[in-house]
């Protein structure tokens, strides 16, 4: 979710290395394959007696689809069929150090890694078998699984040949299958778990059972900080498989890895029984310093802190200039809320905790982070310390955080039993690691028809700043910068500044956090300078990339850069504008709005078009273009891309979190509502056609789509929406604008 | 605490339990039927939908002494091994990504389509919003219910 993970693993992982995966010792891996008869040809591939192909694959799937990536990748390279590859999440341990999902960049770090591993043991199998029978290796091909010798008519299938070939050098030079030989990549592959997913065989973490395992529900204190002082389980007793409890003491909120709140662990023989009976717990609380924390007073502080802002971001031209040769000049403030992730499973964790070793079995995509929790919890080495990755229930980024599973930690060590936390919906939305609300100034001036000053004050919440400062560089939070500094437009005059906080909240990443809120600022900010103009949205912004050459923007502590390639929005946003009929009729009270972004190499752009009726809007249809490089499997592109505009208009029109007396006020799907069904507008996708390397899908296509929601409202009504979400705005007396 | 006789999926089950304990726990917790999914516990997501006599139910929603003379399906019992044309129709769209409520709207679209074999966009959409999808699928939800009731993809 943050651009670090992605360059941390290109500083620091086996994945990084030069010699790839094969460097690791063959069979020396202590890695266990699910077929002990197999054989394993590297770190991360073992052939079972039967055939199948077993991958170890650092990468979490959390509905994103990576397992059918690198499952799709293996089928193709070793020439097996689909469903005879399996893929495993591995513990972390020696070749998988730094094991996290995020920032939308699986598939670009490890698509061209997995091909020339894939690629190695094939030449490795062909190897064994040219050996075998004394043919040159020119002679032999595969397919389905087996080396074949067509001038015999013989052939051996990898599981016979996997020892022999677990004996030889790792070849450095073997060809990588040509694309215009590709049988599944670059078409669509169904998701490795869809038949396990549509009879409720696939297992979540939710799901899982140890032996002797208790249930636990935890009662937290209330408020960041609070303390207990005293607890009276009497009333639970009348619960039936109430089993007793345990207190579990907290840290303090700036505590690395995770911030855990004092609680209470509820112990019982069932999953109700245990939240039966912590709500019947009675306790007393010192609630602390943080009792009085609420957002209105935090916004208007956000709100003081923009003004203020001093870390310029980007500066480009003399914006006291472009503000005053101009024909016109604009400001306006923007604001957005604090967003919960809500995925539908909620968090949970199994934990077996003994002097000697730790198994926690976690629904996570943040593994490494999780161990160096659990050593800091338990004191035990490393290798003493063992994560199973189950199936996940959506994370959107809240399961980079792994404080639930380090509660579990606490609450198996207390018990001195296994133990299995489930959190309630209502715990999900209270205890959330939330998106950052934000305040922004923006300025902006107009002349001749064109955009000519562009100025940014920003303020919000850094995740890192409060548990991780020394991410910062001179106080810079760049996960906060960068995205606001690769605003694609050549603007004369450009000022981008932050200021950032650590709040006295966990907050976290969400869909890529900081991306959600500087695409959608900017691009709302743009729509009201281009109509100042007089201009198209489509036609204003051609204009401004109109060089079609790229920009980069450099990281600030060297993990290298960020490209906007203006060329490729140019070609998306050609795209777009036939593709979502933009320049058709609308009908009354009819809208359309226009939002891109560029996220992790991928450059895409939306058109949302939608209808208000007497304050309601009914969202009618979505168009996305997208390119994300070559298309590894087009269907889970338009999935993701699909998913994300969903989940951002849910925010859009929503999404919001407050607090009261340091406390969440929302409780559930009640008072957090995401889209349904029947709110759900026609979506349609298309992939470019592009030559670029290959760039994620997981997080962008929610980055646009608040931005184009907004402008559409404009389009229809003449309201400028400048504080998310949308809510019932439309429904009493606003602001308009000629 | 007190015996109960279920008829679940075809077959008898008992079970020893508070009679009040909902009927979603009795499957995860007591049987072992982890299909079925806790989403909300407050009958707003859906995720838990079983089918009580044919009819999509809440089972977060149904205390298990109530379920005592109804026929109880859940998604393991929809079918032996995924061959209902819902199922069918899912695995053709591939609609799930996380996959975590996909058996709620399985659930949910079959006990539609029993009753209505040719539901419009408005009926899928109207029956469908009973359950969340945070993934946010729903579009291919719509797509694999047309596919099922054999018409054109909507």
């Amino acid at each position: 979710m943050r651009k670090l993970t992605r360059r941390e693993f290109l500083a620091r992982t086996a994945w990084a290395g030069s010699g790839l995966f094969l460097a690791m010792p063959l069979a020396a891996t202590g890695i266990r394959a699910p077929d002990r008869q197999g054989t394993t040809l590297s770190a991360y591939v073992n052939i079972g007696s039967d055939g199948m192909v077993h991958l170890f694959y650092p990468f979490t799937e959390m509905g994103q689809g990576v397992r059918t990536l690198s499952a799709t990748v293996a089928a193709e390279e070793l020439d097996v069929v689909f469903d005879c590859v399996r893929v495993h999440t591995p513990s972390p341990g020696p070749g998988f150090d730094d094991m996290q999902t995020g920032g939308s960049y699986t598939a670009r770090a490890t698509f061209g890694r997995l091909r020339q591993h894939f690629a190695a043991v094939r030449r490795m199998l062909e190897q064994a078998a040219s050996e075998h029978w004394q043919v040159p290796l020119t002679a032999l091909r595969t397919s389905g699984g087996r080396v074949i010798h067509d001038d015999s008519g013989r052939s051996l299938g990898y599981e016979e040949l996997a020892y022999a070939a677990a004996q030889l050098p790792v070849p450095d030079d073997a060809p990588l299958k040509a694309r215009n030989r590709f049988r599944l990549l670059g078409r669509p592959q169904p998701h490795v778990h869809v038949a396990d997913m549509v009879t409720g065989r696939a297992v979540y973490g939710i799901d899982q059972r140890v032996e002797g395992m208790v249930h636990a529900a935890l009662v937290r204190a209330p408020v960041v900080g609070g303390r207990l002082r005293s607890a009276d389980d009497q009333p639970c007793h009348n619960v039936g498989g109430y089993l007793g409890h345990v207190v579990i003491r907290g840290n303090a909120v700036n505590s690395y890895p995770e911030h855990l709140r004092d609680g209470i662990a509820v112990l019982a023989s069932n999953t109700w029984a245990a939240h039966e009976a912590a709500q019947r717990l009675v306790v007393d609380w010192e609630l602390g310093e943080n009792a009085g924390f609420d957002t209105p007073t935090y916004m208007r502080r956000l709100e003081a802190s923009a003004s203020a802002s001093r870390h310029t971001v980007r500066e480009e031209g003399d914006l006291a200039e472009g503000l005053t040769q101009a024909d016109r000049v604009l400001e306006a403030t923007y604001r957005g809320p604090f967003l919960a992730h809500a995925p539908m499973e909620p968090m949970n964790a199994v934990a077996i905790v003994t002097d000697a070793h730790c198994e926690v079995l976690a629904p996570t995509h943040a593994q490494s982070r999780l161990v160096a929790g659990i050593r800091q919890l338990t004191g035990l080495p490393a290798d003493a310390v063992t994560v199973r990755t189950p199936l996940i229930g959506g994370s959107f980024g809240r399961r980079l955080q792994v404080d639930y599973a380090l509660e579990a930690v606490l609450i198996a060590k207390a018990a001195g039993r296994p133990v299995k936390l489930t959190w309630s919906r209502e715990e999900d939305m209270r205890f959330g690691c939330l998106r950052s609300p934000y305040v922004q100034k923006m300025q902006g001036a107009v002349r001749g028809g064109r955009v000519t000053a562009f100025r940014q004050q920003i303020a919000c919440s850094s995740v890192w700043q409060l548990r991780e400062p020394h991410m910062l560089v001179d106080g810079l939070d760049d996960t906060v910068a960068m995205p606001a500094a690769v605003l694609p437009y050549a603007i004369p005059n450009v000022r981008i500044s932050q200021h950032t906080t650590a709040l006295p909240y966990p907050i976290g990443w969400w869909r890529a956090s900081y991306p959600t809120i500087q695409h959608t600022v900017q691009e709302c900010w743009m729509d009201e300078l281009i109509h100042a103009a007089g201009r198209d949205a489509f036609d204003a912004r051609l204009s401004l990339l109109s060089g079609g050459d790229t920009i980069e923007f450099a990281w600030h502590n060297g993990w290298g850069t960020d490209k906007v390639d203006r060329s490729r929005l140019i070609r998306v946003l050609e795209e777009l504008r036939q593709l979502s009929r933009w320049d058709s009729p609308k009908k009354p009270g009819q809208g359309r709005g226009l939002a891109m972004s560029v996220y992790s190499d991928t450059h895409l752009a939306q058109v949302v078009e939608l209808t208000v009726h007497d304050g309601e809007i009914q969202l009618d249809r979505v168009t996305c273009v997208v390119d994300c490089g070559f298309a590894i499997n087009p269907d889970t592109i338009a999935a993701q891309m699909e998913g994300g505009i969903i989940f951002g208009l849910s925010a859009a029109l929503f999404g919001q979190i407050t607090f009261e007396k340091g406390r969440v006020v929302q409780s559930n799907f009640t008072d957090y509502r995401i889209l349904t069904c029947r709110e759900t507008p026609e979506i349609h996708v298309h992939i470019v056609d592009s030559q670029a390397e290959v760039s994620g899908v997981g997080e962008p296509g929610t980055h646009p789509v608040m931005a184009a929601t907004c402008s559409a409202v404009f389009d229809a009504t003449g309201v400028r929406i400048r504080s998310l979400p949308i809510a019932d705005q439309l429904k009493k007396p606003q602001r308009t604008e000629s | 605490m007190a015996r109960i006789e279920l008829r679940l999926n075809g077959c008898l089950r008992t079970v020893d339990c508070d009679r009040s304990m909902p009927l979603l726990w009795v499957l995860r917790d007591l049987i072992g039927l982890t299909g079925t999914k806790y989403g909300c516990g407050i009958g707003m997501c859906g995720v838990c939908t079983v089918h009580l006599d044919g009819d999509p139910a809440r089972s977060c929603l149904v205390k298990v002494a109530d379920c005592a003379d109804r026929e109880i399906t859940t998604i393991e019992g929809l079918s032996g091994s995924g061959e209902h044309p819902v199922q069918r129709a899912w695995m053709a769209v591939n609609v799930p990504q996380c996959g975590y409520c996909q058996p709620a709207q399985i659930m949910a679209a079959a006990a539609l389509l029993a009753r209505n074999p040719r539901p419009d966009r408005a009926e899928i959409d109207r029956h469908m919003s009973s359950v969340l999808c945070r993934c946010g699928t729903y579009p291919r939800v719509r797509q694999a219910i047309a596919l099922a009731a054999g018409r054109q993809v909507p």
